[in-house]
């Protein structure tokens, strides 16, 4: 539980930053641990802490489109090399009740894969570990995913129950020490957050950073992985992505989620797909598109101390116009503070 | 229990057959079992594939440390004990690969259950069983249970050591207590009570919130079926025992998996409840291998529901 003492930012002092800053700047290079020596870390082209990051916008009405196309197209603003490399799409497969839009949308999951390919991905995995539900099969065949998948000819992989391999964290907010990671994730060249454009009423958001919850495997940490709880979920956030270092971003804001979100919030149709190769920037472009200042978001303003592009002058917008598709999403008091 | 009597259908007997082969062809070299074929080897599916492949030996076997004699013991259970000293540490829990420090928290009372069932007897299977007499969930602060309504003083059983109770670690214990003959010790009062506490509003549990900020939150099938079995010696007329036995059929007459349809079966067989459908849906959803899913665990839990209706032995029946 332990699940609402988190909604102020901690302030980082100089010497705790400076010893996250240290570590994730070296980190980049390489995580593995003594612990790990066994299973050695795919290396990532990936720099979480790029002076300038782009950030694309895509308009998509519905998911009836020809959203493949409408990826491929984005990718075109983004250099992002995946010929004859494994990709990881995560998408954010929570809980499934019939009158909310928690998942991300399985036709997004199916032109992501179609677009993978189409780029030369030698193999495009899809995979996530549900947070609450023990029954990941009646979660992926009541959210659509399973179809999908099959219709693919994918595989999916359920981080929960997935083979773990220990490394050190790169950064240390939480005091995790280490983490315990599935191999499909560490195991990949490109790992790609897929989340749903949320409100979230522990964390303000859930986007690309908040997404990656789902990479921590619950045969070690739980249904729910409540040791992220009690370490703190905003310091969580943080430390599980500059370890796993994903390299990519697709937010499934077509349909997104506003007030008691991330499950029983009421859908948006904020009718948009924000594509990265910076998780904190694009999560931060989300936040914009929400209403809400994502300096105000604790996990980003951690993002943002440790040198990621989250002030919007280190975002280089591409595709349509942040301004055109700018909504209020609403919020629980408890985050009225979010607005900008 | 209702037998499957379509002929298009497997007969429930040679189903049982051939998922028993599968596991036992698919035991790792380690001991152990995967979640899936060549994955690294967990508690969850080992457990579960011994309770499967093992039933009830006729008598009481010792376990690798304490053994003087290994006869009468089937060889895929020595390799499995050969696991578990393996994989336990001073503490008398279980430990996941390569970390001895860090217990398997809900893998050691699953452990101590399967132990029980099994009748193994010896050293591990005691410190199994005194680690989870010590293990507790965290105590959830006034300012936390409030909106969550629930009574953050029960310390019941935690999935990992250090955070709060969750109802799936919680209905373990109860099972392993209850089946090592500890059914009136004090922490299953408070394990009972705990269940009790965060049972849904409408019957039936969920990984453990009842409501969270004023949203009163679903039952889910997997929870609800071991909270039941946790609870089946408690009172079966009691408001919160009726509400969910009829969710739980309500629900499993709708949504289907093979985890539902399994610990459904084995759920309301020990309640007497009808099972004959959910065990033919389990049986069509048996694959050409003989497996459910490609998923050890899910197999076992299925071979398990079979072996319920066939054997008439229900690995959960506490008696």
């Amino acid at each position: 539980m332990r699940t609402d003492e988190k909604r102020t930012r901690h302030p980082i002092t100089r010497r705790r930053f400076l010893q996250a800053a240290t570590v994730a700047a070296s980190g980049v290079a390489g995580l593995a641990s003594p612990a790990c020596r066994d299973f050695r870390l795919r290396a990532r082209d990936y720099n979480p802490l790029a002076e300038q990051a782009r950030v694309t916008i895509l308009h998509a009405s519905s998911y009836d489109k020809n959203l493949s196309d409408l990826l491929r197209q984005g990718m075109k603003n983004h250099a992002l090399n995946v010929r004859g490399k494994r990709v990881v799409l995560k998408p954010n497969l929570v809980e499934y009740h019939a009158a909310h839009r928690i998942n991300t949308n399985p036709l997004l999951v199916a032109a992501a894969i179609d677009c993978f390919r189409a780029l030369g991905a030698a193999e495009v995995i899809v995979a996530d570990g549900p947070g609450h539900q023990r029954d990941t099969e009646m979660l992926l065949e009541l959210s659509g995913l399973d179809e999908v998948v099959r219709g693919e000819k994918a595989r999916f992989v359920d981080l929960n129950t997935d083979s773990i391999h220990r490394v050190e964290t790169a950064t240390h907010l939480a005091k995790l020490g280490e983490l315990w990671l599935p191999e499909t994730i560490l195991g990949a060249d490109l790992v790609v957050s897929m989340p749903k454009m949320k409100t979230h009423h522990w964390a303000g958001v859930t986007l690309s950073l908040k997404n990656l919850f789902g990479v921590i495997p619950s045969v070690r940490y739980g249904w729910p992985k409540n040791v992220l709880h009690w370490h703190g979920i905003d310091e969580s956030i943080v430390d599980i992505a500059t370890t796993v270092r994903p390299g990519f971003t697709i937010i499934d804001g077509i349909e997104g989620m506003e007030g008691n979100g991330p499950l029983h919030g009421e859908t948006v149709n904020s009718q948009v797909i924000v594509m990265s190769e910076n998780l904190a920037a694009a999560d931060a472009t989300a936040a914009r598109l929400m209403g809400l200042d994502p300096l105000k978001v604790v996990h980003l303003s951690y993002m943002r101390d440790l040198g990621a592009p989250v002030a919007a002058r280190r975002i280089t917008q591409a595709g349509e116009r942040l301004a055109d598709y700018r909504r209020e999403f609403r919020l629980l008091d408890s985050f009225a503070h979010l607005r900008t | 229990m209702q037998k499957a009597n379509s002929q298009s259908r497997p007969q429930p007997a040679a189903a049982l057959r051939r998922a028993r082969d599968l596991l036992a062809a698919r035991q790792n070299a380690d001991g152990g079992w995967g979640y899936v074929t060549g994955a690294q080897s967990f508690t969850e599916p080992t457990c579960y594939a011994l309770l499967a492949l093992g039933g009830a030996p006729a008598l009481p076997v010792t376990d690798a440390q304490s053994s003087n004699s290994q006869a009468g013991r089937p060889e895929h259970l020595t390799r499995a004990l050969e696991w578990f000293e393996r994989h336990s540490n001073s503490a008398g829990a279980v430990t996941f690969e390569g970390e001895q420090a860090w217990p398997d928290n809900w893998g050691t009372i699953l452990s101590c259950f399967t132990f029980h069932r099994l009748k193994v007897r010896g050293e591990l299977g005691g410190n199994y069983q005194r680690y989870l007499l010590a293990s507790r969930g965290n105590r959830i602060g006034p300012n936390h249970a409030a909106p969550l309504r629930l009574n953050g003083e029960l310390q019941a059983w935690s999935w990992a050591t250090g955070t709060a109770s969750w109802v799936e670690p919680t209905a373990y214990a109860l099972l392993a207590l209850k089946a090592g003959g500890l059914g009136g010790h004090e922490r299953v009062k408070t394990g009972e009570a705990y269940l009790l506490d965060r049972a849904c509003y409408e019957g039936g549990w969920n990984y453990g919130n009842k409501e969270v900020l004023d949203v009163k939150l679903e039952p889910m099938p997997t929870n609800t079926a071991f909270a039941l079995l946790a609870l089946q010696d408690f009172k079966r007329d009691h408001e919160v025992i009726q509400k969910s036995l009829a969710w739980f059929e309500a629900e499993l007459a709708e949504h289907q998996s093979t985890l539902a349809l399994a610990l459904g079966t084995l759920c309301l067989d020990i309640y007497g409840r009808p099972v004959g459908k959910l065990l033919n849906n389990l049986l069509a959803r048996q694959e050409a291998d003989g497996g459910w899913r490609g998923n050890h665990h899910l197999t076992a839990l299925a071979a398990l529901a079979l072996a319920a209706a066939v054997e008439k032995q229900n690995v959960f029946r506490i008696s």
